[in-house]
């Protein structure tokens, strides 16, 4: 019992906690949007571009959070032109786009004096996490949320098929452009507790357990939600007792869980096959 | 069955149209009235899509004009717009099922809240009972075959009230049997005042049970009942390649001039 208590006892960690939660639910209801769309590697792109973005704000001497909504909105922007040329998929422009940001922030930080903890950045630090960096992600949360309720009709139909949403009436260009502005929102709000290297996971594996447990789209997010919240918790609490970084903790939380639905659901379902074959077999003796 | 102030469901007059590079269509005129069911034959590459996607508003037109219920079409297609594209032009393992992905149709003009309403509801119902498959509402959309598939994706079209319905290749892929019904049913909506444009590869199918047909390729080759307009002669402008048609009272069959069997090289007498 201790175990859960004794970690409240410090600020830094109930702060981590609410992030932590915040970032949780928010990735995991992103991460059904990404795994539909084949978009997997957004997080991991958008994160990338993140660093071009701080290391360049650093260097001008601007705030980090300006460096970092500027580099996303002009990654999501990007890719998303990018991916509407014929021929060329998310995948594509996401690479193209958000590596070169990646690039051209690393030589900023080459060239000019700025220190930047780079540690902390890839890989995610509670310790660290602000009053700042909780009303940025508690302000993500709450957008994302009034958006999701708003536009949840829209946002399955576009994904669904686009083209014919865009003919039925829909504005399909807009319903995407603003998807992956949300992403590169949450992926900002998202830095401080997961870190840059690990936020690909965050926007997958929750969406990718709900597709194992439901064929319905709307469970699939209420199962994401919840994934994302507890792995979070699971993993803050393991980042804490066995002092490594959050991110890290977080993923491996997730990567486990994945692979215990995935088992689950398997043997269910090879046990269901079975029950048809007796079954079968016996009407027909 | 057009009123005569009425303007035309699909007006085309002088049209040139493509992808941004050489014309695919060319000196398009074509006229629609309300309440018409036409199919649209010509061979694969004659631009039977780019003339359906013309009418949506995804192929680049050049010249020309190009109106639905007097409109011009831009950007925004028309509310009155309902598209069935071909089957396999979707992720059918999307996590949907049957009556969500009806419901879809009604999403841009459906409230702010995050669920479809009672009414709503009760129209997707209706429609499904009217397509046959309110049996399967529940069902996510990976379990249905094909001829289930193109009824959800018939139902969401129509779901939102279209009065011109545009079909891409409704019959390919599926069998003789769903291709009968699927041709049935879209003959009761035509009955009940749907005007109706599809494309098909299926000469016979379409020459036996549509009003009218439109042979395509490049331009509008011919244009009329099936009886009038699938004629040796047609068939050679259309598909490049002689045909037989054979007239049997009002239907007309349409074969290959020679059997495929005699053009190709006699096969050694100990082959299996
Ligand atoms: N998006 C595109 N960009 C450029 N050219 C295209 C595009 N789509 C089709 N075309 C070209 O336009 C011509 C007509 O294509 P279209 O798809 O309209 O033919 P179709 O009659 O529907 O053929 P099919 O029976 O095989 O479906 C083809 O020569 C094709 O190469
Ligand atoms: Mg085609």
């Amino acid at each position: 019992m201790d175990l859960l208590v004794e970690p409240f006892g410090y600020t830094f960690f109930v702060r981590a906690a609410v992030a932590g939660v915040l970032v949780g639910g928010m990735c995991g209801a992103l991460s059904v949007f990404i795994v539909l769309r084949r978009m997997s590697y957004i997080g991991h792109g958008l994160s990338h571009a993140v660093v071009g973005g701080v290391a360049i704000a650093l260097a001008l001497d601007l705030g980090l959070y300006v460096g970092a909504v500027a580099s996303t909105v002009v990654a999501a922007v990007l890719v998303d032109r990018v991916g509407r040329r014929r021929g060329l998929h998310a995948d594509a422009s996401i690479g193209i786009v958000t590596t070169a940001l990646f690039a051209l922030g690393v030589l900023v930080v080459s060239r000019l004096p700025v220190r930047v903890n780079l540690d902390a950045m890839l890989f995610g630090n509670i310790l660290a996490v602000t009053t700042q960096d909780l009303l940025v992600s508690g302000g993500v949360a709450l957008g994302l949320g009034l958006v999701l309720l708003r536009w949840w009709k829209t946002l399955v139909a576009v994904t669904f098929d686009p083209d014919v949403s865009r003919v039925h009436g829909i504005r399909t260009a807009a319903t995407e452009l603003s998807f992956n502005l949300l992403v590169a929102a949450v992926v900002v709000a998202s830095i401080r507790v997961l870190g840059v290297l690990l936020i690909a996971a965050a926007v997958v594996i929750p969406g990718a357990i709900g597709r194992l447990v439901s064929r319905s789209i709307g469970t699939i997010l209420a199962v994401a939600v919840g994934v994302g919240v507890g792995t979070a918790v699971v993993g803050l609490f393991a980042s804490f007792h066995l002092n490594v970084p959050s991110g890290p903790s977080i993923v491996l939380v997730g990567a486990v869980a994945f692979v215990l639905t995935y088992g689950t659901t398997a043997a269910v379902s090879a046990g269901r096959l079975r029950q048809v074959r007796l079954a079968t077999r016996e009407s027909t003796t | 069955m057009a009123s005569l102030n009425e303007p035309p469901a699909v007006d085309l007059a002088g049209v040139v149209a493509g992808y941004g590079r050489a014309a695919v269509l060319e000196g398009i005129d074509l006229r629609v009235d309300s309440g018409e069911l036409v199919g649209i034959v010509g061979p694969s590459g004659a631009g039977k899509t780019t003339l359906l996607r013309l009418l949506t508003g995804e192929a680049a037109r050049y010249d020309g004009r190009v109106r639905l219920f007097g409109e011009d079409v831009t950007a925004r297609p028309p509310r009155r717009l309902g598209l069935v594209p071909q089957l396999g032009s979707l992720d059918w393992d999307f996590p949907l099922r049957v009556r969500q992905a009806v419901l879809l149709g009604l999403a841009p003009e459906t409230g702010r809240v995050p669920w479809f309403s009672r009414p709503e509801h009760r129209r997707a119902d209706a429609m499904l009972d009217r397509l046959g498959i309110l049996e399967y509402a529940n069902r996510p959309i990976s379990d249905l075959s094909g001829g289930q598939k193109q009824r959800v994706l018939l139902a969401r079209a129509l779901v939102r009230d279209a009065d011109l319905l545009l079909l891409d290749e409704p019959t390919s892929g599926v069998d003789i049997a769903t291709r009968h019904d699927v041709l049935h049913l879209l003959g009761e909506l035509n009955a009940d005042g749907i005007t109706i444009v599809l494309t098909t590869h299926d000469l016979n199918w379409v020459a036996t049970h549509l009003p009218r047909i439109v042979c395509l390729n490049r331009g509008v080759v011919a244009d009329g009942p099936p009886t009038q307009v699938i004629t040796t002669e047609n068939l050679v402008l259309t598909y490049g390649a002689p045909m037989r048609v054979i007239h049997d009272g009002a239907s007309v069959v349409v074969v290959d001039e020679e059997p495929l069997v005699g053009r190709l090289p006699a096969a050694p007498s100990d082959a299996v």
